[in-house]
């Protein structure tokens, strides 16, 4: 199990989908509760372990924790990016 | 549109837009004699260990980015089309607070009388289509997806979001909003043929990856800061039995990034158009 990758693209396209998500997330306007902000991010999570990490990746910060254990971790930093980036608009996580 | 609109800096940006892209696309149609390898697979193959993991997408990206980008272009016209059929006249979108948003009253829903279902979880289903959609456009250069299958499935988030909630849709994006989204995909889909055609003289040249220079007849040469910058970020290594090889999608993830934010603003303007209106001045007057 490696914690860092050998090349930087199994990290840049996450941060990619976190600023994404942010940018979206402000057109989101509505008033979620704790309760439901978790359980999107329980939904999330489950969602990126279904989706898995492409093939090639190798590293945890690429999602891979062991062989079959795979996190399509672009899909949970979108879902969290949603989530900040709906905090900025009117309404906000309460 | 007024041609008075375009004077000042409207113009002059619209000016050197449509300038810069004609030249560079017409002057590389006048370099397509005698480069042109008809067939792709031989030289693809050749250099499968060089690109992106996922060589399908990156065989045909030269082909399907420019179709698709052209789809794009059909879909606005489909959608002035449809508009100016049904609305028997100019375009002018309603601005929502102007009038009632919805006007078919079934589609009216009260969130109070909503099924348990749909009130507790259709929100966070539009949002997690919304991920979905930016896990498609990013994981493009490795699995299946692109910028067009992401548009459409955030298109999909907003007119699930409006069908539900209706005036109450959580998920509402503005039109001065749609039609920035668009230029801006449009504009860096654009932008990202000039680092290739400057240094190359083909337009849209996958800088990053670099795969054409071996070729003793390719008229340019990329510099080592541009192989940097469009290729490292997205650079991943391939642990092969053979070793370990490096291989990256070089600017295929950021057109993708374009595309995607052109068909969301389209779809979504198409969208808004029929689900908030539109409205004739002429018959405006009449009532």
């Amino acid at each position: 199990m490696m914690l860092f990758p050998l090349a930087l693209g199994e990290v840049t396209l996450t941060v990619v989908a976190f600023i994404l998500g942010v940018a979206l997330g402000t057109q989101l306007r509505s008033n979620l509760s704790r309760r439901t902000t978790l359980l999107i991010l329980a939904m999330s999570v489950v969602a990126a372990f279904l989706f898995e990490a492409p093939i090639h990746y190798s590293s945890v910060l690429g999602g891979v924790f062991f062989e079959h254990i795979t996190f399509s971790l672009k899909f949970i930093s979108a879902t969290i990016g949603l989530l900040i980036g709906k905090s900025f608009a009117k309404g906000g996580i309460q | 549109m007024d041609a008075k609109e375009l004077r000042g800096i409207k113009g002059v940006v619209a000016a050197a837009a449509l300038f810069i892209i004609f030249f560079g696309v017409f002057s590389s149609f006048l370099q397509l004699e005698g480069n042109v390898a008809r067939g792709i697979s031989e030289e693809y193959n050749k250099l499968a260990y060089k690109m992106a993991p996922n060589n399908l997408a990156s065989w045909v990206y030269d082909y399907r980015a420019i179709d698709t980008l052209l789809e794009t272009g059909v879909i606005y016209v489909g959608a002035v089309v449809s508009v100016l059929v049904l609305g028997r006249g100019l375009v002018r979108l309603k601005v929502p607070e102007e009038d009632e948003i919805v006007k078919v009253t079934g589609m009216d829903l009260k969130t109070e009388t909503m099924p348990v279902l749909l009130k507790y979880f259709a929100l966070p289903v539009v949002i997690l289509l919304i991920a979905y959609g930016l896990l498609v456009v990013l994981e493009a250069p490795t699995s299946g997806g692109g910028g067009f299958q992401c548009g459409v499935i955030v298109s999909s988030a907003y007119l699930l979001s409006v069908i539900i909630y209706g005036k109450k849709s959580p998920f509402e994006i503005k039109k001065k909003t749609l039609v920035a989204l668009g230029a801006f995909g449009w504009g860096l889909y654009v932008l990202m043929g000039l680092p290739g055609y400057l240094t190359t003289g083909y337009w849209q040249y996958n800088v990053g990856s670099d795969l054409w220079s071996w070729l003793s007849s390719f008229p340019g040469e990329v510099p080592e800061i541009l192989k940097t910058v469009f290729g490292e970020p997205f650079k991943l290594a391939l642990q092969l039995k053979e070793g370990v090889f490096y291989a990256t999608s070089g600017i295929l993830p950021i057109i993708n990034i374009g595309e995607a934010f052109n068909v969301i603003g389209a779809i979504c303007l198409i969208f808004f158009a029929f689900i908030y209106g539109w409205s004739d001045p002429e018959e405006e007057k009449l009532e």
